[in-house]
């Protein structure tokens, strides 16, 4: 069942128009990351989901209700911002009980539901101390057992774990995941780290300069790029890029569609050769990561002619030292191709792949 | 923020509005109608004389006088408060037994009012009992006629000014210093520069905003100059402390020529002006506060 | 060696600085007898209470009264219409930037010398049937404690983040209740701060008292200060104390206002 839908919506800054006009609908219980660099405007479209700020074109419905000019807390809609934006003069309790009381509820109800919600987050503990005594974690189950509490249709998140360190992250992507699961509602989480988005998603709305380059499941945005940005934005280490007609000079025959303008190898996925080698790489620079190693070079012919310049990036377990020559093999499989707008090709491998996925 | 309407947040903008309207832009405006104007004081009756009494001021001998005496103080009260806290704050910026107390103590002369400042220098300045001429009496040196000499007046009351205001200087100074990072001091340490060439070339540009500022600030506050004029010297002796304040009081309340005294308002007022815009474009310049 | 030079300088100049409250304080307890004969002595030979009992016996203490209550009152007034001003002022953008006009007159205001509008404010105060009143001068205070509380409260309202307004937002706190729950006691220690410094403006306060109170009963304890001095040019005891029970409140508070004071400095205290 659809449950929120944007329909054209717009949103510009006198001339300057920072969404030029965007559609997607989003199922009930779906979890939904918009993922792209930032002022790609990915929190500006969460913000007009929350109300925070105006529609400039467009309409924002939610179960069907049209959005425009309703007051952020009349949406259903509940919000973890990046800051967290507890209360600091509250303590945790009331900070949670904020939401309810602001509804009218009566100060034994809204603790009682107060204290139901933070016995299913195992924030009992925390109940009576203030923001500035807590944790960057539990500042965060804080924020969002505040968004809980009010019980809303969909929940937003912009950027929650961005002031975390690293081993938090982690901790909190899972925490997410189940409470998603748990819960069953509809989340949508903005974030520009597309590690993130992968781990996260039901599926993923990449955002480019305002606009939707692709919406999909994790796996068909990693295995099917809709386009270029989308190939280079998703997957890391960072896809290759090797323009056609650059790499013709190289004398490597690996058929492609015949409108290529580009194509894409992810370093994860081209295998190195044991003999017969397809193209070799000169490797200028070594990265152990413990369980494999990326390899940073330049590419070159078979054939012995001179290095190329056309930079090339590879992970492999295979050891190789800086100024060997890195044998490759190419499987078409591998081999994203892109028009010389940056759109996608279908090759024949790649849609094997994608019946393999589906 | 945008999910109030314009009008509720205009409303909330309205009772200042209504004050400050009714309270300085109505008066502002009417010095502004007056000053070209000649008003019977007691018909209100109004008849415009164009530049009459701008003409008038600058035949007026005591408003010559007070112009000058407003100048020679600004400049020289001002300067006198931020070289003395620029020398103070560089002695603070340093760690020293006590310092904590010494901060609070320090900036109690601008705790007290105006008026109580005054009445404790005018007891100072006294010929017969005072404390500075019992001082000079005592190290064999002739009594001064403090605030009756003519040649004196007007820089014993920048005295007590300077010792008012000085810790405001300082405190802007001071302030300035902190904010200096403590890696670019240590930087010029190491890279051996002498303790006042490094003062001079590096210290010095980086508070070099806070000095202006605080030059600013005291030159606007130096030049309304009146409650210490009004309680100590009463503008004399003869007009050797004259201030425009004064100027405009005397003619306001005293002459009831309310020509005079609105036209050499809005000459302060312009003079005012001036430097408050500058000062506002320093405090914007390089990130508002 | 060099640090304790450096010590004995900066403690010597302190001294300096506080020595003439020092002798407002040795002098309100001397007796009438040795305050001019005592020379440069410093402290008093023995304390005496003389002085603040004459002062206690007049009208000083009604006076005091009077003042505080006129600087309460001033001060409660702005700090009210300055809240909501200043609210609007940092979080809304105004057309055409008059958001900046507005601050930019507001600072001139501020700035200018009081004496500019005093004829005009006269005759204003007068058609208002206010002079002589106390009702008269907390409006004339106006001129000094809106334009300071507005400049003051802005600085303290922008420190709060405005993504706490956008959850009070969500979580159901429309524009009057934010201002009640949330900005409220988030820039309290702020409103504090400036309460006590437009309290101290107006407490201080010289010439609009000067200009619009006519009668002793209803004077404020600066034109009081220059009543006394300029009609008892030697009653130097009773002077200092009264000067000193007039300052107790601010030397006391000194280390308290210290921190706020730099932060009134950028924009000018005063």
């Amino acid at each position: 069942m659809k449950q929120l839908e944007l329909k054209n919506v717009t949103k510009a800054y006198g001339k300057q128009r920072v969404i030029p006009g965007v559609d997607l609908s989003i199922e009930q219980g779906e979890f939904v990351v918009f993922v792209g660099p930032s002022g790609c405007g990915k929190s500006t479209l969460l913000r007009m989901v929350a109300g925070l700020e105006s529609v400039t074109a467009g309409d924002i419905q939610l179960n069907g209700r049209s959005l425009n000019g309703v007051y952020p807390s009349e949406r259903e809609v509940a919000m973890v911002f990046q800051s967290y934006a507890l209360y600091p003069h509250l303590t945790v309790e009331k900070n949670m009980a904020f939401p309810l009381r602001m509804a009218g509820l009566s100060k034994a109800e809204a603790l009682a539901k107060v204290h139901k919600t933070a016995e299913k987050l195992q924030l009992g503990a925390l109940l009576k101390r203030l923001p500035s005594e807590l944790s960057g974690g539990q500042r965060q189950r804080v924020a969002i057992g505040r968004a809980i509490v009010r019980d809303p249709a969909l929940f937003l998140f912009d950027e929650p774990l961005s002031n975390l360190d690293a081993k938090l992250r982690g901790e909190m992507r899972l925490y997410l995941k189940q409470l998603h699961q748990q819960l069953g509602r509809t989340m949508i989480y903005v974030t520009h780290d597309q590690v993130e988005a992968m781990t996260l998603a039901d599926r993923i709305v990449v955002l480019n300069q305002g606009r939707i380059e692709q919406v999909g499941a994790p796996e068909v945005l990693y295995n099917q790029p809709a386009n270029r940005f989308v190939a280079g934005f998703i997957g890391s280490p960072v896809m290759n890029f090797v323009d056609k007609a650059r790499f013709a000079e190289l004398g490597c025959d690996v058929a492609l569609p015949t409108h290529t303008d580009s194509f894409g190898i992810r370093p994860n996925q081209i295998a190195v050769a044991g003999h017969n080698p397809d193209l070799l790489m000169q490797i200028s620079v070594v990265e152990p990561l413990g369980h494999a190693r990326l390899y940073y070079g330049q590419l070159s012919g078979v054939s012995g002619e001179p290095c190329s310049d056309i930079p090339f990036v590879v992970e492999s377990e295979v050891r190789y030292k800086a100024g060997d020559l890195l044998p490759l093999s190419v499987s078409e499989s591998i081999v994203h191709c892109f028009d010389s707008s940056g759109a996608r090709i279908e090759t024949l491998g790649s849609e094997q792949e994608a019946d393999h996925a589906a | 923020m945008l999910f109030e309407s314009r009008k509720q947040l205009t409303l909330l903008l309205l009772p200042a509005l209504l004050i400050l309207g009714a309270l300085t832009l109505y008066p502002i405006l009417s010095v502004l109608v007056n000053a070209f104007g000649s008003v019977d004081y007691a018909s209100k009756h109004y008849l415009f004389v164009g530049l009459d009494n701008f003409r008038e001021l600058l035949d007026d001998f005591f408003f010559i006088a007070a112009v000058k005496n407003t100048f020679v103080f600004t400049v020289v009260a001002s300067c006198a408060q931020v070289l003395l806290g620029l020398w103070l704050a560089v002695l603070f910026h340093r760690q020293f037994p006590g310092r904590r107390f010494a901060l609070p103590i320090i900036i109690y002369p601008m705790m007290l009012s105006t008026l109580v400042c005054s009445s404790i220098w005018r007891s100072w300045y006294h010929y017969d009992f005072g404390l500075l001429n019992t001082v000079l009496t005592w190290l064999g040196l002739p009594a001064q006629e403090w605030l009756f000499n003519p040649d004196l007046a007007l820089y014993s009351i920048a005295l007590v000014d300077t010792w008012q205001w000085t810790p405001m200087a300082f405190l802007i100074i001071l302030a300035g210093l902190q904010s200096i990072p403590k890696d670019i001091s240590e930087a010029a340490m190491v890279d051996g520069a002498r303790p006042l060439r490094a003062f001079m070339h590096i210290t010095l540009p980086l508070i070099q905003k806070q000095v202006m500022l605080a030059f600013l600030l005291r030159s606007i506050d130096t030049f309304k100059l009146f409650d210490k004029v009004y309680v100590m010297t009463g503008g004399g002796p003869g007009n050797a402390t004259e201030t425009l304040s004064m100027f405009v009081y005397k003619y306001g309340f005293r002459f009831f020529n309310l020509g005079m005294a609105s036209a050499s308002a809005l000459v302060m007022l312009l003079i005012s002006m001036a430097m408050t815009l500058l000062y506002a474009r320093k405090v914007m310049k390089g990130g508002k506060q | 060696m060099r640090r304790y030079l450096h010590g004995l300088t900066v403690w010597m100049m302190v001294g300096l600085f506080v020595l003439p409250v020092v002798w407002m304080v040795a002098t309100a307890f001397k007796s009438p007898g040795e305050i001019l004969n005592a020379g440069a002595r410093l402290w008093p030979e023995q304390i005496s209470l003389s002085a603040f009992e004459r002062l206690l016996a007049g009208e000083f203490p009604l006076l005091i009264g009077n003042t505080l209550l006129i600087a309460l009152m001033a001060t409660g007034l702005s700090l009210l219409v300055s809240f909501f001003s200043a609210y609007a002022l940092v979080r809304y953008r105004f057309p055409a930037k008059l958001d900046g006009a507005f601050l930019l007159a507001v600072l001139v205001i501020k700035m200018m010398p009081p004496i500019v509008v005093a004829t005009p404010l006269y005759s204003l105060i007068n058609q208002l049937g206010l002079l002589n009143t106390k009702l008269g001068l907390v409006l004339c205070y106006q001129v000094y404690t809106l334009p300071f509380c507005i400049w003051m409260l802005l600085g303290f309202i922008r420190d709060i983040p405005l993504e706490i307004e956008e959850a009070a937002a969500m979580d159901g706190a429309h524009l009057f209740k934010r201002l009640g729950f949330v900005v409220f006691p988030l820039c309290a220690p702020g409103l504090v701060a400036t309460a006590i410094f437009s309290m101290i403006l107006g407490w201080n306060e010289f010439l609009f008292s000067l200009l619009f109170i006519h009668t002793p009963d209803k004077f404020t304890i600066p034109l009081y200060l220059a009543n006394f001095m300029t009609e008892d040019g030697t009653a130097w005891g009773e002077l200092m104390a009264a000067g000193l029970v007039s300052s107790l409140p601010m030397l006391a508070l000194a280390g308290y206002m210290q921190r706020f004071l730099l932060r009134g400095f950028s924009l000018g205290l005063k």
